[in-house]
């Protein structure tokens, strides 16, 4: 009787084991590529794309921008918690698949985001960036990959045999529009009901203490420039525009200042920056620093210490990145340096 | 070492092949190793305030055996320093913020103090697990335990170290000086117990917990999407917490220990008193038999009555953390209990089927819900006081939407309520012959490990009650 209960035993452990190992490989493996954005730039042409997070969602109304402008088509590609990693997959997999000429590309970055590879690029995040790829991105491989190499060789087996990450974000996605579905046929009937679920958790409605991590936050650590194209996405951001003759304008947004208007950074951050800024300038591209920027004041902003800009200023600050940005990218004038 | 880490998985295999190499004396000394190991991992010195309490109240139940006109002494020391040691890094903030607040009412300098203490993990359940024993010991229920190993072990054994199930003297040191024996079937419901416990933690409660997250984030949300993030963290404390005794449960098993059982369908209740029945039961059983019968119990006058039964639940509430909406919770469930043995004088209870009792007693529990999980009272008092009427029909769409995803993800919780909780007599698992009954609970095995490698939440959390 025992030796029978062991067997019994040993069949549960493997069958457990083994089963989903096999099955594992019949299923889909990554969140499909979302084509909806390459598709409206196709539909729209427009002449200028702005790149960015929430925080470009938050400052620029893009109609607004557009009749400031007066340059052409303007479109937002925007994504809240978005850094260099989706930025990269944007201009590559969307702006430059999508066959567009845009006069310009503007990325929209606030601290050491643009060199800071791993910012946000995990979790929900990576689900994001799935979204982005088409398979396996190789860059995406190589920059992140020193995460994978992080992991202990157990770790490394385990996520070989059994690939969660793989699977989770389709079935999830599933999940979400089967409630969508079933919401339609019995509740009440709200075109765009995903867009508004979004809109619900937009930046402003959020409570301060609930408010993700901070780019700034995430920065007050030691900064070193690099343009490693191991260790960072900037150099594959500047050497896919080129490659599609895509012009770059890399926009340095303005945080919160704080009440006496005046944004302070340390002398690392100052040093990090110009070091940027030079590297920026001599692959072609413009560099736009707003931080001194101080029609951009504290009131403007949603919270003392938040940097993202208030409803209520949307079209103010959308008039004074007109007001920047025109000579610059009309060609009339070369940036602004600013000096510590 | 949280249980849904590979980290523990590697800890526990090391341990279980170890463990059952060693002959029984070995063997306790190698699990109260291996306890220390998972509690001190990620923070060794958390160890020292579980050495300390442990020591003195091993120390103090010897005491009350070697001098027992001295018992009283000796427990009022064992209780002392383990409620000390909870007011200590659970409790004096709370103290010193609330006292800086009572100062600024009365005009007078804010102390301004806050100690820089991090609470170690689990304190509540091993400090409330210790006094049980000193108290037992006083009683005459269970001896004083003469070995240090084997009482550490009852204070540490680490699957229930952090998150219980608050274990009973009597029930456990029996089974630290018993003789374990390998057996097929025990392994086989434990590894089941095990899978279906990280299920419901990184497929169910991990997944509603990005809605509740999502919903309580927001600083004024419509009434339909409140009470959907609400339901939500209805859903994910009851998958969380009942998942973490799963996996100890589990985990104890394969050890050869039985721990007790912690939750038995708690959102099936017909009542506020079942609820607390089936609700963390550890909990409320210690509470009754530590802290409300030595008041008085109901033998005593009905206003002292009262007063012991909504002053358990208000306590019990503080126990779950150091913040006021944790009293309210408690002292809204000790009120709940009054109203019901008035509902139930008049008659009344008996009258209702049973389906609107249950409904009732699941809306009362997700009103409690709304207490626990919102710390800020400013703003619960703003979400009691948001109206259905005010909400638009976009409102109620977003509401229903997360009600449905609340629900799908429920789904697996909902087919083992109804088979285990509601209509045991359809679980036609326990009429299968042995076979077939094998076969049933292999392919549930592999659908438990299939949805855990598919469905597993992009964002993973400590276990809520970790927090206690």
């Amino acid at each position: 009787m025992k030796s029978r209960q062991v067997a019994q035993l040993l069949v549960f452990v493997l069958a457990v084991l083994l089963v989903p190992l096999g099955l594992n490989y019949w299923l889909p493996k990554k969140r499909p590529f979302n084509r909806k954005p390459l598709e409206r730039l196709q539909a729209e042409q427009p002449s200028i794309i702005l790149i960015g997070d929430s925080l470009v969602h938050a400052a620029i109304d893009p109609a607004l921008l557009e009749k400031e402008l007066g340059m052409g088509r303007i479109a937002m590609i925007w994504r809240g918690g978005a850094a260099s990693a989706a930025w990269y997959l944007t201009l590559k997999n969307q702006v430059v698949a999508s066959g567009v000429k845009p006069r310009w590309v503007c990325i929209f970055f606030t601290y050491d985001l643009l060199t800071n590879a791993s910012f946000r690029t995990t979790a929900t995040y990576r689900a994001f960036l799935e979204s982005l790829m088409h398979g396996e991105d190789p860059v995406c491989q190589m920059v992140l990959g020193d995460a994978a190499q992080r992991q202990t060789p157990l770790q490394r087996i385990a996520s070989r045999l059994y690939p969660l990450n793989d699977r989770r974000h389709h079935y999830q996605e599933k999940i979400s529009r089967f409630a969508f579905r079933t919401e339609s046929l019995v509740g009440p009937k709200i075109k765009g009901l995903p867009r508004r679920v979004n809109e619900i958790f937009d930046v402003a409605r959020l409570r301060q203490e609930t408010l993700p991590q901070t780019p700034e936050a995430v920065a007050a650590r030691s900064l070193v420039f690099s343009a490693d194209p191991k260790k960072n996405f900037l150099p594959h951001i500047v050497e896919v525009a080129k490659a599609g003759g895509i012009p770059l304008c890399f926009v340095r947004v303005r945080p919160n200042p704080g009440a006496d208007n005046e944004f302070e950074e340390g002398a690392e951050l100052w040093a990090y920056v110009a070091q940027l800024r030079n590297w920026i300038e001599t692959q072609g591209c413009v560099f736009i620093d707003t931080t001194g920027e101080k029609r951009f004041r504290p009131e403007m902003y949603l919270r003392p210490d938040d940097d993202h800009i208030g409803p209520w200023a949307k079209e103010e600050a959308t008039k004074i990145y007109a007001e920047v940005l025109r000579p610059i990218l009309e060609g009339r004038a070369q940036p602004a340096r600013l000096e510590p | 070492m949280i249980f849904h880490s590979l980290t523990y998985i590697v800890f526990f295999l090391i341990v279980l092949a170890t463990y059952w190499s060693l002959s029984l004396r070995w063997q306790n000394l190698f699990l109260l190793v291996a306890s220390y190991v998972f509690y001190g991992w990620q923070h060794p010195w958390f160890l020292l305030p579980l050495w300390a309490s442990t020591v003195v109240d091993w120390a103090c139940a010897l005491g009350m055996a070697r001098w027992p006109h001295q018992r009283r002494l000796f427990l009022i020391i064992s209780v002392c320093g383990s409620l000390a040691l909870l007011a200590t890094f659970k409790y004096a903030n709370f103290f010193l913020d609330n006292l800086d607040k009572l100062l600024v009412q009365f005009h007078a300098q804010p102390w301004q103090i806050a100690l820089r203490l991090a609470l170690p993990v689990g304190i509540s359940f091993y400090t409330f697990q210790s006094i049980g024993y000193v108290v037992d010991v006083y009683r005459h229920q269970v001896p004083a335990e003469r070995s240090l190993i084997k009482y550490s072990l009852y204070v540490t054994f680490f699957p229930q170290l952090v998150a219980g199930p608050i274990e009973r003297a009597s029930h456990m040191l029996p089974q630290f000086s018993d003789h374990r024996y390998f057996n097929p079937e025990t392994w086989r419901s434990a590894l089941g117990l095990m899978l279906w416990g990280f299920f419901k933690k990184v497929v169910i409660a991990d997944n509603i917990a990005i809605i509740a997250n999502k919903i309580f984030a927001l600083s004024s949300p419509s009434f339909p999407v409140l009470w959907a993030g609400v339901l939500a963290f209805t859903v994910q404390i009851y998958a969380d917490f009942s998942a973490y005794t799963d996996i100890a449960r589990g985990s104890a098993r394969l050890l050869g220990f039985e721990l007790m059982q912690n939750f038995l369908h708690p959102y099936i209740a017909t009542s506020p008193a079942d609820f607390w029945r089936r609700w963390h039961i550890s909990l409320s059983t210690w509470m009754r038999d530590y802290l409300y019968i030595p008041l008085g119990g109901s033998r005593c006058s009905p206003a002292r009555n009262s007063f012991n039964l909504v002053g358990t639940f208000a306590i019990s509430g503080l126990w779950h953390g150091a913040s006021w909406n944790f009293v309210i919770w408690g002292l809204y469930w000790g009120l709940l209990l009054l109203a019901e043995r008035g509902w139930s004088a008049l008659g009344w209870k008996r009258q209702l089927p049973w389906l609107l009792k249950v409904a009732g007693t699941f809306v009362l529990a997700c009103i409690g819900w709304l207490m626990f999980r919102e710390h800020d009272l400013g703003q619960l008092l703003r979400d009691f006081a948001l109206s259905p009427a005010a909400a638009s029909k976009r409102d109620w769409a977003i509401g229903i939407y997360f009600g449905f995803l609340v629900c799908i993800y429920s789904l697996p919780l909902a087919i083992h309520l109804f088979f285990s909780g509601v209509f045991p007599r359809w679980n036609f698992e326990l009429q299968l012959p042995e076979r077939s009954r094998f076969i049933f609970e292999t392919t549930v095995g592999i659908a438990l490990f299939m949805g855990i490698l598919t469905l597993r939440s992009l964002t993973t959390a400590d276990f809520i009650y970790f927090q206690f």
